[in-house]
């Protein structure tokens, strides 16, 4: 059997996707902290493209790129599946975790910016919500069905993520009672044990969010 | 041709992405009918078959239907099992191909757009950012190609080949309309004989748009771009 090893970094929702998956399916692997602001020679030998976490090495082979990871993941080991077996069913799932890759530069916006921008960022960043509640989620519990699936694990940032961000920047993208289902569905993620044990803390990654938020804001105002 | 297993592909005739789809299409030998969209007066069909993004390409296979070039080419590989495989067969291989196919996705496609959108110093920036990242391209493709010469025997093109096409299919037309010249023989030698050889197979020469309604195109949108 050969030995796994995922870098990552805690604050990371990608870094977290991959984890997710290797726990849901039960595969042994060695995690290896990665300090984003001194990398260290491992991984730029093994992503030297965009020298970025996540990293999954399977018998010293490296896979670089979160979804492409999961897709290997799956296919190596296909217990607890994050894909249907149906074809046209895994191409909406497939569908659902592209337009989630489309959508993060519309959060890094909200999360980066300030003014005019930033408000921009807000209204699209509600559209893209509403449209992943109504037409992604629908009247079903996870993206994937009864179980979550790729999908969900891509949109986990949302899950584990968007509220401290909110707080962080000190704007609300999900008020209240606006999006039910999708609030729902949070709820639902988190409470599936691999996912509820793997989780960042809440409190240290809103002190992260804001220090970067921070330097964002000096950033766009100087 | 019956309701079961039939396939329609909603397309445009210079879309890259809809040539993509048309490329897999042949090479599985899928029959398919075509329909072109007006995308200035997209038809209610589309509208109802791809209500996310209301864009082509969108596949309908017995009625139902999926959207997103790449999505499409997965669905391809998995429902006709039959027939010359687009895919590798090992895992690792494939994740190589996808995260290619990922970075000529993010990055050529974006740079291509931004050289071919801008002007004056803002256009040399984006051809220096193109060709730089056309170099690691060049240099991540040698694992491909390790005799350096990329040939098609038999057309067995697969992902990477498809995606190429769609990607370097208008450098012709491009050049001709705006002089960008975005793929240098000597400073990208892998890549530039690889896009050739692909020219040459019989597939890929049948879906390329014809080059003077490309280049018409091409200054048509230039001239009425926003500003």
């Amino acid at each position: 059997m050969e030995d796994v090893k995922l870098l990552g970094a805690w604050p990371s929702s990608f870094s977290y996707r991959v984890i997710w998956a290797l726990k849901l399916k039960g595969v042994k692997y060695e995690y290896v902290e990665e300090n984003l602001f001194n990398k260290s020679d491992l991984l730029l030998r093994y992503n030297p493209i965009y020298k970025k976490i996540p990293v999954l090495v399977h018998g010293g082979k490296p896979i670089a790129e979160s979804i492409v990871i999961l897709e290997y993941v799956e296919e190596i080991w296909p217990q607890n599946p994050l894909l249907p077996k149906d074809p046209y069913e895994r191409a909406v799932a497939r569908f659902w975790t592209k337009f989630e890759e489309h959508t993060s530069p519309t959060f890094f916006s909200f999360f980066q910016t300030v003014g005019e921008e930033q408000k921009r960022a807000v209204k699209e960043a509600k559209e893209l919500l509403r449209i992943i509640e109504e037409q992604g989620l629908g009247e079903k519990k996870f993206f994937g069905g009864e179980e979550i699936g790729l999908a969900d694990i891509a949109f986990g940032w949302i899950a584990g993520w968007l509220r401290t961000m909110e707080e962080a920047v000190g704007v609300m993208l999900m008020e209240d009672d606006r999006f039910p289902r999708l609030q729902a569905w949070i709820e639902n993620f988190k409470a599936v044990p691999m996912i509820k044990e793997n989780l960042p803390d809440h409190n240290e990654m809103l002190a992260y969010f804001k220090q970067r938020r921070e330097m964002f804001i000096a950033l766009a105002t100087s | 041709m019956g309701e079961e297993n039939k396939v329609t592909l909603y397309g445009m005739w210079a879309s890259p992405f809809v040539r993509r789809v048309e490329i897999a299409l042949k090479i599985k030998g899928i029959p398919y009918e075509y329909v072109e969209e007006d995308l200035r007066n997209k038809s209610q069909l589309l509208l109802q078959y791809n209500p996310v993004h209301k864009k082509v390409p969108v596949l309908v296979h017995n009625g139902k239907p999926i959207a997103e070039s790449l999505v499409i080419l997965e669905y391809i590989e998995e429902t006709w099992k039959n027939g010359p495989k687009i895919l590798p067969e090992d895992p690792y291989e494939r994740a190589k191909v996808r995260f290619w196919a990922s970075f000529i996705q993010q990055q050529l496609f974006d740079s291509i757009v931004s050289a071919a959108k801008s002007s004056g110093e803002a256009h040399e920036k984006a051809m220096k950012e193109l060709f730089e990242k056309l170099t690691v391209f060049e240099e991540g493709m040698k694992d491909f190609f390790p005799s350096g010469t990329p040939h098609f025997e038999d057309e067995n093109i697969g992902f990477l080949d498809i995606i190429l096409c769609s990607l370097f299919g208008y450098r012709k037309a491009q050049e001709e309309a705006n002089g960008l010249k975005i793929l240098d023989p000597e400073r990208h030698p892998l890549v530039y004989s690889w896009v050739t050889a692909l020219n040459e197979v019989p597939v890929v020469k049948e879906t390329l748009p014809p080059h003077d309604k490309m280049v018409a195109l091409i200054q048509f949108l230039r001239r009425n771009a926003p500003h």
